[in-house]
């Protein structure tokens, strides 16, 4: 280790006045390990006494530590200029500018304010009224002091424990650079203390430009600076938390002019040398740039209008925008629904769903579809079916920001659910009324082959009966021919109770007969001309006897000029058989039973009248259906089939007649029927050629 | 005497017919199935053939067709006895060569006159 000449560190001080006098050999001495570590920086000694410099150079080189010497303050305060250095042993009284002042212009400078600096005592300044001086510069910023003669072991410790702590600020410092957001400080004064390598990023200016500069003016936008000062000073003068620790959007200023949305929070620090403000800074231009674009946009004003959706804005942090609709969804303010009050109201089953498609999408800057229940502030949930899709940041950042839409679709899911219960009870409903309707139409095929087997039953039937039958009346007829005079008067009367009865059993196995060739449709008519007076007194006499025994009396009205009509005679007969047998068994002893016919152009009309029992006008409607009988009849007793006035209905409108009736409880009844005339085709036809 | 044949399987009817057709003097012979009857009336040649439509076996109509198919029978006049007295079957009762019909029940004094008039039309015809 070379022991620097004074003379030649006189002479370069002296050429160079103000340069300090070991710049210019001070690197080719510096040890190896300074050499080795660039960055580190030189302590400057400043000191009037050669000596001095030179001693205390040596000692502290030879301890590791490199050096700069200068031998007044003026010089100092030179080199400071253009030099950064890690502190300063500084020698309190020397002639020009003393120490004390030297350090008043240290704390001027922002640049050196914070360098660290041990004063250098001699007992005189101990004992002397320049204690005042030493507190004065301990006042003013110094860190520590000595007093000479300095023992050299102790030198080098108390530099090195400031140097350590300078280390310790150094790591800080890193830290600080290294930080995600911006880190700046500034003093009671307003200067920049602090600014590390995120503050540069954001707002453009490098750490030793924007030190010393005033805070507000270099990084808040000019139209918000009123009010952060206002604030700021709120709190130096009458110890208001300004912004209380939170974060507040403002407009921030870059250096090239342009406007930066920041989100800042700041916090105070009270210290000896009063308060320093210190603040982080955070760069949000990308989410403010993309709501205020949204908020201007049609669709978000749309939205806004009266739209029940929730817009929402989230990046990875979360979500940072959600639009006023919020409020009437679920009942949460924007505001209160910022941060992390969304996952703690997603229904749980639902929240690793959410998460996972909210990340996927950042991710990959998809699209993002997916639906979840969430407890509105009245405790209900809500079903949310959210579709979301990635934009890119407008400033140049990184991330992504999500814009999701969220549809409150909890009555379209109730509506899905009513839907699905409703379907699966019409379904089974369906499913029971296709089983009645397969049983029903099994029971119709069942009920039409009962049918069927029943009109083959009664055809058969009344078929079979007729044999027998044959023989009954056959003998009975014999009987009553070929032994007239062999019977006494009780055995003729005897026979002929046969015989009439005989004509009656014979009368219904006809009945039946053709109700069932009615309900087969296998009835059939041939209309031939007929003389339809003939008919009339056949029947009539037919039945005369009965009525006779009834004592009623039987009148036939027939005009002589009666046209014929078109009718088979046997079915006609039949229908005149039914009526005038109706007519005496309803009319009691004494009474009238009249039958009459009319012409009535192209049509004839017969009429059998009786003045007997009558009808209920609310029976006369069902009296036409077969087996239906008055009340009145069977209460009475009087036989009777009940399918007189049905196969009278269905004959005569087989002939393309009509039957109507009209009847009176106790007054009487009278069915008319028509036939058409034989010559009503060509009587019409004659009519029509007029 | 005039014969006549009476095919029924109507006991009761035969005896019927029977007694009142010989009380009206004609001679009556008795069959009780459509076989026995057509080999009587080839065997007999009766001058009227009373026939039942519904028997077993051999119906009516068979009957009354195979009496016009063979010669010997051919001119035999034959009246069908029948339940049946509705339009389609007395078509039938026709076609099938049948002279008259008479539906059951009948009034044996209408058989008589029918057979009569029956006679009275063949004896015009032959």
């Amino acid at each position: 280790m070379v022991i620097h000449d004074e003379p030649r560190v006189r002479s370069v001080s002296a050429a160079a006045d103000r340069v300090p006098d070991t710049t210019s050999i001070a690197a080719g001495r510096l040890p190896h390990r300074a050499r080795d570590h660039q960055t580190i920086k030189p302590v400057l000694i400043v000191d009037d006494d050669v000596a001095i410099r030179q001693l205390y150079t040596l000692v502290l080189t030879e301890a590791g530590i490199a050096t700069v010497a200068v031998a007044d303050g003026t010089s100092a305060l030179a080199y400071l200029h253009d030099h950064d250095v890690s502190m300063l042993l500084l020698e309190l009284s020397m002639p020009g500018m003393n120490g004390t002042e030297v350090l008043e212009h240290l704390n001027e400078d922002p640049r050196t304010r914070g360098l660290p600096v041990i004063l250098l005592l001699t007992p005189q300044d101990t004992a002397s009224a320049d204690t005042e001086d030493r507190v004065r510069g301990l006042d003013a910023g110094a860190d520590d002091y000595l007093v000479k003669p300095i023992d050299h072991a102790e030198l080098v410790a108390h530099v090195r424990a400031v140097l350590r702590g300078r280390a310790g600020e150094a790591e800080l410092r890193r830290v600080v650079d290294a930080a995600n957001d911006a880190y700046i400080a500034w003093d009671a004064s307003g200067c920049i203390i602090e600014w590390n390598a995120r503050a540069t990023e954001t707002f453009g200016w490098e750490r030793p430009e924007a030190i010393g500069r005033p805070f507000a003016q270099t990084v808040i936008a000019e139209r918000h600076r009123h009010q952060h000062e206002t604030s700021v000073r709120r709190f130096s003068e009458r110890g208001e938390t300004p912004l209380r620790g939170e974060w507040v959007e403002l407009p921030g200023l870059h250096r090239n002019g342009h406007e930066v949305s920041i989100e800042m929070t700041i916090w105070a620090v009270v210290s000896a040398a009063g308060f320093s403000f210190h603040s982080l800074l955070r760069d949000v231009s990308h989410r403010v740039g993309l709501e205020a674009a949204f908020e201007q946009s049609a669709t978000h004003r749309q939205l806004n209008d009266g739209s029940p959706d929730v817009v929402t804005l989230s990046d990875a942090s979360g979500l940072f925008y959600v639009s006023p609709a919020c409020e009437t969804m679920l009942g949460y303010e924007p505001a209160e629904f910022l941060g992390d009050l969304m996952m703690e109201l997603l229904f749980p089953d639902d929240r690793e769903t959410v998460r996972r498609a909210y990340l996927d999408a950042l991710d990959s800057g998809g699209n993002l579809f997916t639906s979840f229940r969430i407890r509105a502030k009245d405790g209900h949930y809500v079903w949310v079916e959210a579709r979301g899709c990635a934009v890119r940041e407008h400033n140049g950042g990184a991330g992504i920001v999500l814009r999701t839409i969220w549809r409150d679709v909890s009555e379209h899911v109730l509506l899905a659910q009513q839907q699905e219960r409703a379907t699966e009870v019409l379904e089974a409903s369906n499913t029971k009324l296709a089983n009645t309707l397969d049983r029903e139409q099994h029971v119709v095929e069942q009920l039409k082959a009962l049918d069927r087997a029943k009109s083959d039953f009664v055809s058969t039937v009344s078929h079979e009966l007729r044999t027998p039958l044959t023989s009954i009346t056959g003998y009975t007829e014999i009987l009553a021919d070929e032994s007239a005079t062999r019977l006494d008067a009780d055995q003729q009367r005897a026979v002929a109770v046969i015989e009439r009865n005989s004509v009656r059993l014979l009368a219904m196995i006809d009945d039946l007969e053709i109700l069932s060739r009615v309900e087969s449709g296998s009835l059939k008519v041939l209309p031939t001309s007929t003389r339809l007076g003939q008919l009339i007194e056949a029947a009539t006499n037919a039945v005369a006897p009965l009525a006779r025994k009834q004592e009623l009396g039987l009148t036939v009205a027939i005009p002589g000029d009666l046209p014929e009509v078109l009718a088979d005679p046997v079915h006609i007969d039949r229908v005149l058989l039914n009526l005038l047998s109706n007519a005496i068994k309803f009319t009691p002893s004494g009474g009238q039973v009249e039958v009459d016919a009319t012409d009535l152009g192209g049509h004839v009309a017969v009429t059998v009248r009786d003045n007997g029992m009558g009808i209920p006008e609310h029976e006369q409607g069902q009296l036409f259906e077969r087996f239906s009988r008055a009340r009145a009849a069977k209460e009475a007793a009087i036989q009777g089939s009940g399918l007189g006035l049905f196969i009278v209905a269905n004959i005569v409108e087989l002939h393309g007649g009509t039957v109507s009736l009209g009847s009176c409880p106790d007054q009487g009844t009278e069915v008319t029927f028509t036939l058409p005339c034989a010559r009503a085709e060509a009587i019409s036809a004659i009519e029509n050629r007029r | 005497m005039v014969k006549v044949l009476v095919i029924d399987d109507d006991e009761d009817i035969c005896e019927l017919v029977v007694f009142k057709l010989s009380r009206s003097g004609f001679e009556v012979h008795t069959e009780s199935d459509g076989e026995s009857g057509l080999a009587a009336a080839a065997d007999l040649l009766p001058d009227v053939v009373l026939l039942d439509w519904m028997m077993p076996k051999l119906n009516g109509i068979e009957v009354c067709r195979r009496l016009r198919a063979d010669p010997r029978t051919a001119g035999i006049p034959v009246i069908l006895l029948t339940a049946k007295a509705q339009e389609g079957d007395v078509r039938r009762a026709f076609a099938a060569g049948g002279d008259d019909y008479i539906a059951k029940p009948f009034s044996p004094r209408e058989l008589v006159s029918r057979v009569e008039a029956l006679l009275a039309r063949s004896v015009v015809r032959s």
